[in-house]
């Protein structure tokens, strides 16, 4: 056996070691949201879900296609909301020399390294204040205060990375400073758009907090919201075969979504690092 | 024909370190290249930014045609510019890059398209309109810059070092290919550079720029033979002009440059001014504009040779003061033919009225002007 191989069977046995907890664990979560446990057979009861609204030892939770509506219709409002928001505004601390700049940018940091839970009770009160509790809008607006410093940061890394002699072009080319923007800073900093636009649907799509503290109708909820209302209510015996079978639902998106962009992002990355 | 009046800027929170264009005056007339040459800081992209309205002047008229276009948006000014770093659209292909001047004049796809082809045709890059610009060699990408400042037929093209970062060979080719395409289409053209030789070689006028201000604007042999100052003089030329420092003198009726090393008799038709006598002055001449010369000959100096160096087209030969009392070298150039070594003692001398002085008193101003 030459040294190479060797050395290959070490690193394979250590990390086959080191993932199979993993492993064990993801095998896990299929049998218990596919079998019975009583019976040891496999059962599709836990799925039942699909077609009727879960209830169970006293919990009572909607049906889930609207739920599933709910999600995706918050997710990409979010997303939308907040990449129209930190574009422009990474491009204005980017590119703009306005009063307050500084100050407005050091701002910006104190509140993207703030812990934000922390002001959840004033934030709370507020919107009881504005009458917006067990509203999207407020839910919307406390999520996204939240997470715009950091868009707006990574945007702003985007943006410091163009060139300005590629924006003079432009503006010599016969844009106005817009337009510029729009046709050639946006075309650059796409991957930096892509990545806060992945950040933000991951953030919205995980979601469940908010909507734990700021919505108390059971249909108006996500499903990261939904999922926890299964997990948390007191004094009951937990029905660990349904939670793992929505658990398994409310994932699956997710690591498709992953297999199929993965080599995407690679490229996007890539073709982001290689300038002209 | 484009007017510079009066021309300063100041950067912003720059003020008290002085000012990067300060009061700055050039005519450029249609169809003229020009080119703006001088040291580095000394104010050259400023003023070509200044003239694209990248940047607004702190005062001072610029003129295009006798319009002031101090607020002209750079869009409305109708000029095609290349930028150092060719600042290409990376998203864009070559042929959408050198048709987004068109395209944003509204001109329709099809129309723009054609264009671009044509101007990449002159350019010599119409194999490569369906590439990226990652997928080009610096040199074609530079001509991708090119043909995007031209496809749009700007009344004025604007170069900041466009061929800086080319390699010395292309850099030949280029420049000449410039030159030509310059020359066909009669657009008015200013580069910016900090190479000399490129600046003499390819405009009809030079402009040195020196801490903001234009030294010297003339076509290049006049500012090589004619400087008129020390800045220009030592600015210009390699190898670089020889300085002796001297006093000017009247003696036995004759006027005289008297330095360390030696004594120059003024030939009668270059008498100065009697004002002009008691001054310190730096004596200047250039190397080729002096010969080695026969130990009887009227003005000879004699000198010791420190060092030949082989040129190729000639020999660049360092000589210095035998007595040591000149401290300055004295650098000269000779055909292959001379034999000479170092350690040879030689008698040089000055070739008729080709040597400069300049005022030390009156920040270097040549005392001599030949016209
Ligand atoms: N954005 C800026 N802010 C402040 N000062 C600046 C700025 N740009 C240039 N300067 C200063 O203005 C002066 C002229 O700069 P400019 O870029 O015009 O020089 P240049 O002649 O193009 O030099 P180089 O040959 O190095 O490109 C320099 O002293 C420079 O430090
Ligand atoms: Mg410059």
């Amino acid at each position: 056996m030459s040294t190479s191989t060797l050395k290959k069977l070490l690193v394979h046995t250590y990390m086959t070691l080191f993932t199979l907890p993993i492993i064990a664990m993801i095998i896990w979560y299929f049998l218990a949201a596919t079998m019975n446990f009583t019976t040891g057979q496999f059962s599709i009861d836990n799925f039942s879900f699909f077609t009727e609204p879960v209830e169970y030892a006293g919990v009572k939770l909607p049906l889930i296609w609207p739920i599933v509506l709910n999600t995706l219709v918050y997710s990409f409002l979010i997303v939308l909301i907040e990449v129209c928001i930190s574009v422009p505004t990474a491009y204005a601390f980017s590119r703009l020399d306005f009063k307050g700049r500084v100050s407005a940018m050091k701002f910006l940091f104190l509140m993207r390294s703030f812990p934000g839970i922390t002001l959840i009770i004033a934030t709370f009160f507020i919107l009881v204040q504005m009458n917006l509790v067990n509203t999207y809008t407020g839910v919307l607006l406390v999520a996204v205060t939240g997470s715009l410093p950091g868009r707006v940061y990574i945007m702003k890394g985007f943006f410091d990375e163009v060139p300005w002699d590629i924006e003079w072009a432009a503006m010599v080319d016969g844009c106005t400073r817009y337009r510029a923007f729009k046709k050639v800073l946006v075309p650059f900093v796409l991957p930096g758009i892509g990545a806060i636009s992945v950040f933000s649907f991951l953030g919205a799509y995980g979601e469940w907090f908010l909507f734990k503290l700021l919505i108390f109708n059971d249909d108006m909820l996500t499903l990261a919201g939904y999922l926890s209302k299964l997990v948390t209510k007191e004094d009951q015996i937990m029905n660990y075969g349904l939670i793992t079978a929505i658990g398994l639902f409310y994932t699956l998106p997710i690591i498709l979504f992953y297999i199929f962009t993965q080599k995407i992002f690679m490229k996007v990355n890539l073709g982001g690092a290689k300038q002209v | 024909m484009i007017t510079l009046r009066n021309i300063v800027k100041e950067y912003d929170g720059k003020q008290d370190s002085g000012r990067a264009v300060d009061g700055l005056n050039l005519e450029i007339n249609k169809g003229e290249f020009v080119a703006l040459l001088g040291p580095s800081g000394c104010g050259k992209t400023t003023t070509l930014m200044m003239l694209a309205g990248l940047l607004k002047p702190t005062s001072g008229e610029i003129l295009f045609n006798g319009k002031l276009v101090n607020h002209v948006e750079p869009k409305d000014r109708n000029i095609g510019m290349v930028f150092q770093s060719y600042a290409l659209y990376p998203h864009l292909s070559v042929r959408d890059n050198i048709a987004f001047p068109l395209r944003e004049r509204k001109i329709p796809k099809q129309e723009a398209y054609e264009r671009a082809k044509e101007t990449s045709k002159i350019l010599q890059i119409d194999h490569l309109l369906d590439r990226k610009p990652s997928q080009l060699s610096g040199g074609q990408q530079q001509r991708v810059a090119m043909a995007r400042a031209l496809s749009k037929n700007p009344e004025i093209l604007l170069l900041d070092e466009p061929m800086s970062n080319l390699d010395a060979r292309l850099k030949l080719d280029v420049r000449d290919e410039i030159r030509k395409i310059q020359r066909n289409l009669g657009v008015t053209t200013i580069i910016v550079t900090h190479d000399q030789e490129e600046a003499l070689a390819i405009s009809d006028r030079v402009a040195i720029l020196n801490g903001g201000q234009i030294q010297q604007y003339a076509p290049p042999h006049e500012l090589f033979n004619h400087p008129v100052n020390l800045f220009v003089a030592s600015f210009l030329g390699n190898p670089p002009m020889n300085l002796v420092q001297g006093e000017l003198r009247e003696m036995n009726g004759n006027q005289v440059v008297v330095t360390e090393g030696f004594e120059y008799l003024l030939p009668a038709d270059r008498r100065l001014d009697k004002a002009h006598m008691g001054k310190s002055v730096k004596f200047g001449i250039r190397p080729h504009d002096i010969a080695i010369c026969s130990p009887t000959d009227h003005q000879r100096i004699k000198m010791k040779v420190d060092l030949v160096e082989h040129l190729g087209s000639g020999k660049l030969v360092k000589v210095i003061d035998p007595l040591g009392k000149l401290d300055t070298m004295i650098r000269l150039l000779t055909g292959n033919e001379a034999e000479i070594e170092s350690g040879d003692e030689v008698y040089i001398k000055f070739k008729e009225n080709k040597f400069h002085l300049f005022d030390m008193n009156d920040n270097g101003r040549n005392l001599l002007q030949y016209k």
